[in-house]
């Protein structure tokens, strides 16, 4: 190419779009589940679930790092809040974690089969977590270690009709005007 | 190289912020406070404990502006979200703003009369923006008006009320996570 060449037509940028599965509906209200669960608790630390916003394709939720006063909030090793290990398990056996290298390989249009969990957010304070997928009736279970602050495996459950009633209540921020 | 140490124990004061021990009780509502044709504003995470009330202002682009390219000249503009203010009123006439020009100058030293509402900062692009909001101080029961402004006048003030009995029950819901605290922290 030469200098007096007439440059190539601008394209425009590239629209990038996270894919559905990977979030909740951009464009819904969610219904909110009425609950904060307390998943496990030494004498030091406490993780917690609360945030439970619910859409008919998933839901989101804060996991949630307390300390007891006096606690650092620093780990002397930066690595330590990446090893808090979180799973959440539906009655029917079918389970979604946050371990390392689970983000599906699939294109990006074809949805993973649920449950699918993402941690967006991740701390020394928790984190922001979406699972794609709806549980079943029955038990929906929250587990939870944490080798690095000693907490062992532990566990909360959650009545699924929580999550189920709420996603019934997720609404549309702007409804089809319909047939004029 | 000296050894790593982990920053000083700065504390931000409990008046700006949620006890730190405590399980809220959650209110089990999400409010749309504005809505256009092609953005909307919601509070969500409503949080409630026996010293205040944490939320969230969600701000959103209807999903068809995120398909239009930004250099697109018919692409409506955007509220500057950063610029949106929180108002709330309480059914025995108060208000509170996080307008910081109706802030006492002393707030991060002192402790003010409830009721005061701060928020910690904001982020987000012009996909979604999301600010935390903390109520020191619970609101009387009776009508809880939330309000959003936009300062320079790019959208019209546009509110939404509940009844604050919701936030007082979720509060009351609130539990320590260490239960031998006699007071959280």
């Amino acid at each position: 190419m030469s200098f007096f060449e007439p440059l190539p037509a601008p394209r425009p940028p590239s629209d990038y779009r996270v894919s559905a599965w990977a979030r909740g509906p951009e464009g819904m209200v969610p219904g909110v589940v009425p609950v904060a669960l307390l998943v496990a608790r030494t004498s030091t630390h406490a993780v917690l679930i609360d945030g439970l916003l619910v859409y008919p394709t998933g839901f989101d939720f804060d996991l949630v790092v307390r300390r007891h006063p006096g606690q650092p909030r620093h780990h002397p090793d930066p690595r330590g809040w990446h090893e808090l290990r979180l799973e959440v398990r539906f009655a029917d056996g079918r389970s979604a974690d946050n371990g390392p290298g689970r983000w599906p390989r699939p294109h990006r249009d074809k949805p993973p089969d649920p449950p699918w969990l993402y941690q967006s957010v991740s701390g020394p304070d928790g984190g922001h977590v979406w699972l794609w997928g709806l549980p079943p009736p029955g038990p929906l279970t929250f587990a939870c270690r944490w080798p690095a602050e000693q907490i062992p495996p532990s566990q909360a459950e959650l009545d699924a009709g929580l999550v189920l009633a709420a996603a019934a209540r997720a609404t549309s921020l702007w409804p089809d005007p319909g047939p004029s | 190289m000296p050894a790593w140490e982990p920053p000083s124990g700065y504390r931000i004061p409990a008046w700006l912020r949620p006890p730190e021990t405590m399980i809220p009780g959650i209110v089990p509502v999400e409010l749309l406070v504005a809505r256009t044709d092609t953005h909307a504003v919601l509070v969500s995470d409503l949080r409630a404990y026996p010293t205040g009330l944490e939320f969230a202002v969600v701000a959103r682009p209807h999903p068809d502006q995120l398909h239009r390219p930004r250099h697109d000249p018919g692409r409506p503009r955007h509220p500057r979200y950063r610029d949106l203010w929180m108002e709330l009123r309480f059914a025995d006439g108060r208000t509170v703003s996080t307008d910081s020009r109706r802030w006492p100058r002393t707030f991060e030293t002192t402790q003010p009369d409830p009721p005061f509402l701060y928020y910690h900062g904001a982020g987000g692009s012009e996909r979604g923006w999301r600010s935390p909001h903390w109520l020191w101080g619970l609101p009387p029961p009776g009508p809880l008006a939330f309000v959003c402004r936009w300062p320079a006048g790019q959208q019209p003030a546009s509110g939404v009320e509940i009844d604050a009995r919701l936030v007082l029950e979720a509060a009351d819901r609130a539990t320590a996570v260490w239960p031998a605290e006699r007071s959280p922290a």
